[in-house]
């Protein structure tokens, strides 16, 4: 349950897009991050560099200005040097080779590592008395070298300090975005939310209902994108309504004008009948109710299927499917069919009237198909999601390729066209099932088998 | 008996009054509703048969305004709309029974029958009733045809129940399912008929004709003799 709505969540197009922008926005603090840590090194060393220069330059001209002076002497003159440590150069070119000063310098990462630029054979990284230093060595006119040294072992703990906190600031602000993310994503899917909801509402009949939208109370108020939409859709079922109240009021109208004529029809006839009763009289009067049953079934079926319950009561279903046993059990006596029903208590919001009427049809339709000696089965079981009702029967069942179509109106299989009726009575089943917001599936299973359902 | 129909359709309302008056009973006419509503509130009635799509004042507001003036007359609903709901609407407007157009006039007269009979004496009254020799006693729920006692389902003994009551009169299937069943549709199979037959081969033993008579297109008489 808490996955599936996480899974949901994360789905959702709010998350994705707030999560791409905090994601790009992360993604350049941190190219920045990394940037500045860069240059920071390119600078750092620059700046040993040329110190490291400077302090050569005031030796080589101290040199060249006393070409006779020896190493020893040269190394007491800038013994005080601030920073600096001068020494003899003790390495032979074979120790050179070895020590490679691009190996050396291998050994250091990231803003302890100098720029590859800035060593060369004069200059190298070193390890002197458990010091990182960078050395630059001087040659002298008599052949040998004096070293220059400086020690900057101090940027091995500004590196990991650095380091670390470079990647708590990213760390950081991954967190942000993804907070971010989740928090900008809620506020949108909150209103997504109210609106969904308000459209399952209206979907289930309710068609007064309204999306919620903010009234602008003073100017300042501005409607953001999602009171628009929601404003939109209220204009859309304000339109829609009045569509419907309309082809209703037509609806109306046309039951009206056409059963009064109807009416005044069967009215002649009756007192035709009355004067002077004949066969033909009552033939025409049966044919005129007739068609009056096929109008008060169609008519029925457009307002079941545009109208929402209203004069809903609990309807004990057990109490309802016991007295449709008892109504029909004679009915199948006669018909010499077996009836056996498993009836659980159970009871849903509705028209009981209606749903009887629902039944009746079915019943009917079953006791009409199934042959004499045949069975018939009820069963009913309240479960968690709702009242359940299989209805089965021995009969020969519907074919294939028509079991899809029987609940459209005025629909006939082949082998019932002979028999009574307009194709009307499955089609009137659904429209008061769905009326219900139930379900109602057929299939063949030995016969046929309807299965009603209503959720809870 | 003094009945007034208001009905703006002239046809239909000659028609009922033709019928109402050879039934005999004495009967006002109005096809407005202002006029109607005028008429009801100031002569004393035992029926009103009121259409609801009535010019001026609709029908179920001619009710509601008699109803919260305490008039008390039995009052029968004809309509085009059969909705349930309106019917419900129409009921709990004061209504006591609903037609829907078009219908038999026979069916209308049953109505009308049973509705001025319930005015007129309450169904508990009455310990037992009796119609030719078939005795049904209210109280130890049990039937009688001459001296032999007859078993029936409860269901059954509802129905026998309804058809003495109203012995002599029409009543229709619709009627039947409403008032045994307590369902209210148009039963459009012949589910009642067969209810109608078990009856008859209860109480028809040692009969010339069946105590009931069937109306064709209309529904079921229980003969007084």
């Amino acid at each position: 349950m808490y996955w599936k709505r996480i899974n949901a969540f994360v789905r959702t197009s709010s998350f994705r897009f707030a999560l791409m922008t905090m994601g790009i926005i992360w993604l350049v603090t941190t190219l920045v991050l990394v940037a500045m840590y860069g240059l920071l090194r390119q600078s750092v060393w620059q700046n040993i560099d040329s110190r490291m220069n400077q302090y050569a330059s005031v030796v080589t001209n101290a040199i060249s200005a006393q070409p006779d002076l020896v190493a020893s002497e040269i190394l007491e003159q800038f013994q005080d040097m601030p920073s600096f440590h001068i020494s003899m150069n003790t390495d032979t070119d074979s120790s050179r080779m070895n020590d490679s000063y691009s190996l050396m310098a291998e050994h250091h990462s990231g803003l302890s590592r100098p720029p590859d630029h800035l060593l060369h054979a004069q200059q190298m990284m070193r390890n002197m008395g458990n010091q990182q230093v960078m050395t630059r060595d001087i040659p002298l006119p008599d052949g040998s070298s004096v070293q220059l040294a400086l020690n900057v072992d101090y940027l091995d703990d500004l590196n990991h300090d650095l380091f670390k906190t470079l990647m708590r600031g990213i760390l950081f602000t991954l967190i942000l975005a993804i907070v971010g993310s989740i928090i900008l994503t809620r506020r949108s899917l909150k209103r997504t939310n109210q609106i969904n909801e308000a459209c399952t509402v209206i979907m289930a009949g309710n068609l007064d209902h309204r999306l919620p939208v903010p009234t602008p109370n003073n100017s300042a108020t501005r409607l953001d994108d999602h009171d628009q939409m929601a404003a939109n859709i209220n204009a859309m079922l304000d339109r829609i309504q009045a569509l419907m109240n309309n082809v209703q009021q037509v609806s109306d109208n046309i039951a009206h004008d056409l059963k009064s004529p109807l009416a005044r029809l069967r009215t002649h006839l009756e007192k035709i009948q009355y004067d002077q009763p004949s066969d033909a009289i009552q033939d025409a009067l049966n044919e005129a109710d007739r068609m009056m049953i096929l109008f008060k079934s169609l008519l029925g079926i457009a307002r079941l299927e545009s109208m929402t319950l209203t004069h809903t009561k609990q309807v004990d279903m057990s109490k309802l499917l016991a007295d449709l046993t008892e109504l029909y059990e004679p009915v199948f006596e006669d018909a010499g069919i077996t009836f056996v029903n498993a009836i659980e208590p159970g009871a849903i919001r509705g028209d009981a009237d209606l749903l009887f009427q629902a039944m009746t049809n079915l019943l009917d339709n079953a006791v009409k198909f199934t042959p004499t000696g045949g069975n018939i089965r009820l069963v009913s079981q309240q479960m968690a999601n709702g009242y359940h009702i299989v209805l089965s029967d021995s009969g020969p069942g519907i074919p294939d390729k028509d079991i899809d179509h029987v609940m459209e109106r005025f629909y006939r299989v082949d082998s019932a066209r002979s028999t009574q009726g307009f194709g009307l009575g499955l089609s009137l089943v659904k429209a008061i099932i769905g009326h219900h917001q139930g379900t109602i599936s057929l299939n063949n299973r030995n016969g046929l088998s309807v299965a009603l359902f209503f959720p809870i | 008996m003094k009945i007034l129909i208001i009905e703006d359709d002239k046809i239909l309302l000659q028609h009922i009054k033709q019928g109402l008056t050879q039934a005999g009973y004495s009967v006002d006419v109005s096809a407005d509703g202002k006029e109607g509503l005028f008429m009801a509130a100031s002569e004393s009635y035992d029926l009103l048969i009121v259409d609801r799509m009535l010019p001026h004042i609709d029908g179920l507001t001619i009710i509601r305004t008699l109803r919260a003036s305490h008039t008390e007359t039995a009052v029968l609903i004809l309509s085009a709309l059969d909705e349930v709901d309106q019917r419900v609407e129409g009921l709990s407007a004061g209504g006591d029974d609903y037609l829907t157009k078009p219908f038999a006039f026979k069916e209308l007269l049953a109505r009308v029958q049973a509705l001025l009979r319930r005015a007129q004496q309450p169904l508990e009254s009455v310990p037992e009733l009796r119609a030719q020799n078939v005795r049904l006693d209210l109280i130890k729920q049990k039937v009688w045809v001459g001296d032999t006692a007859v078993s029936m389902q409860p269901r059954e003994f509802r129905l026998l129940e309804y058809l003495m009551r109203h012995q002599g009169e029409v009543v229709s299937r619709t009627m039947l399912l409403e008032n045994v069943w307590e369902y209210h549709f148009d039963p459009q199979t012949n589910i009642i008929d067969v209810h109608i037959s078990r009856l008859r081969q209860k109480l028809d033993t040692n009969r010339e004709k069946s105590l009931i008579t069937t109306m064709r297109g209309v529904g079921y008489v229980l003969e007084t003799h």
